[in-house]
């Protein structure tokens, strides 16, 4: 078997219409995990015994059952509960909310990593609980976990192919489906493999790039 | 006249080790006291209380007329934050370790508070830290992030942040005991010259006994948890009635 440049090319404008999928669903399930995770986080500060159980709870459910049940689940199961979602708006939705609990654990870490010194130097300055966090915790506890957070970015992205499951055509369904209409697959999966590796590094170029710039203030 | 600080019946233990054992404390306002004694004696916990940053197990801390503890079934608790924060924004205080917030500039850790305190608008609160700043002799450093300051500078700078908020009474803690001996007078210089300056009362945790000395028109030396000698400086330095502030102060003077 080799390679053959000719059906690549052919296979490049079926793989780019996977690739704005793919792109689409990183970026908008990050997002949704990003700002989750920091509810996630901030609901287990209610002092409300329930309410940290229940979040706690979830986040353990979240974590401890494989993204393809929880993808399945939401696509397959729901509709039989008169839920019926659009298959990229459940992608979106199990990729964001799973990762929402793996990213409230970095924020943890950041949140945790604040010396107590900030808080009571907070406090000696009559900052309400609200201010506190907005400007003087948060900031110094998302700095450092931003790094982690471009770490999980890049998992998230590579693990989007998980979405042609439930017949999102992303860029490793339609080099399938390309694949099975022409009985070839290396050019098509290789090229998946190519398109991923520098997304992946774009991402990572992007990720450091904006550390640099928030480690350096001006 | 009603003491502007009025603490009665102070109580708090660590497990078994009591860091204040049954103290009453009035401080009428404007006073400038220096709280002085061996570490560990509760000198630092009765600054944390005031700025309600520590809870009790008994007893009660007036402010200005208002209580900062309210009596529950489980003993004293803060009362509610609402009631709490006009109390707080009395008082000021200075750490050990400076608490500056390093994710900020040197001006907007000044600036900032005061702006979320509102005692300010935004063009009044640069003005502020910038004449805070010159009479620290740091305007200089105002574009500065902390983490480029010494010690000394640090320090300097919080003693501007908590002066911006312009509080009636002001707490340092140790403010030279984390520094390298050779920055320890710049930040007392600094001490000193607001203390002469205001009319705000002053408490200050310190064992450069030679400063408390200056600095301070009342003196109060601690020990477990009590406070065994209370009077002006010369009498407590030159005249210490009880055997503990003699012993203490025959040690310290010995590291001088």
């Amino acid at each position: 078997m080799s390679w053959d440049s000719h059906y690549a090319l052919l296979a490049l404008p079926v793989l780019a219409r996977g690739l704005w999928i793919t792109i689409v669903a990183t970026v908008l399930s990050f997002a949704l995990a990003a700002v989750l995770g920091l509810l996630i986080v901030l609901a287990e500060m209610i002092p409300s015994r329930t309410v940290r159980t229940l979040v706690r709870g979830s986040e353990h459910f979240i974590r401890g059952t494989p993204l393809l049940v929880q993808l399945f689940f939401l696509y397959y199961v729901l509709p039989y509960l008169d839920v019926t979602l659009p298959a990229l708006g459940c992608g979106i939705f199990g990729l964001g909310v799973h990762y929402a609990a793996y990213l409230s654990q970095v924020y943890r870490a950041g949140i945790a990593g604040v010396p107590p010194l900030q808080w009571e130097a907070a406090r000696a300055c009559n900052l309400t609980r609200t201010q506190t966090w907005v400007h003087i915790v948060l900031p110094q506890a998302l700095k450092p976990s931003f790094p982690v957070m471009g770490n999980y970015l890049i998992a998230l992205l590579k693990e989007t192919p998980i979405l042609s499951s439930i017949t999102i055509m992303d860029m490793m369904g339609e080099a399938n489906t390309f694949g099975d209409l022409h009985y070839r697959y290396l050019e098509p999966v290789t090229l998946v493999g190519i398109l991923f590796l520098s997304i992946g590094l774009l991402a990572r170029w992007v990720t450091g790039t904006v550390y640099r710039l928030l480690s350096n203030p001006v | 006249m009603q003491p502007l600080i009025r603490i009665a019946g102070l109580s708090k233990s660590y497990g078994s080790s009591r860091i204040l054992d049954n103290l009453s404390l009035d401080i009428p306002a404007g006073q400038k006291v220096a709280l002085i004694g061996p570490s560990g004696s509760g000198k630092t916990t009765i600054l944390r209380i005031l700025m309600t940053l520590e809870s009790i197990d008994s007893g009660q801390v007036e402010i200005g007329g208002a209580r900062l503890f309210d009596e529950t079934a489980t003993g004293p608790a803060y009362v509610a934050e609402r009631r709490l924060r006009p109390i707080r924004a009395q008082v000021g205080m200075v750490f050990q370790h400076f608490g500056l917030f390093p994710h900020l500039t040197v001006e907007r850790n000044i600036v900032l508070p005061q702006i979320l305190n509102r005692v300010a608008s935004e063009p009044e609160a640069r003005r502020k830290a910038m004449e805070l700043l010159d009479l620290m002799g740091l305007a200089d450093k105002a574009a500065h992030y902390p983490d480029r300051l010494s010690g000394g500078q640090k320090q300097r700078v919080a003693i501007a942040r908590a002066l911006a908020l312009q509080p009636r009474v002001m707490l340092f803690d140790e403010p030279t005991s984390a520094l390298d001996p050779l920055r320890v007078n710049e930040v007392l210089q600094v001490l000193h010259a607001v203390a002469r300056t205001t009319d705000m009362t002053m408490l200050l945790v310190t064992h450069e006994m030679s400063f408390a000395r200056n600095f301070a028109d009342r003196v109060l030396f601690f020990d477990h948890g009590r406070i065994v000698e209370d009077g002006p400086p010369d009498a407590v330095f030159d005249t210490p009635r009880d055997p503990r502030t003699q012993a203490f102060l025959r040690l310290s003077s010995q590291g001088e």
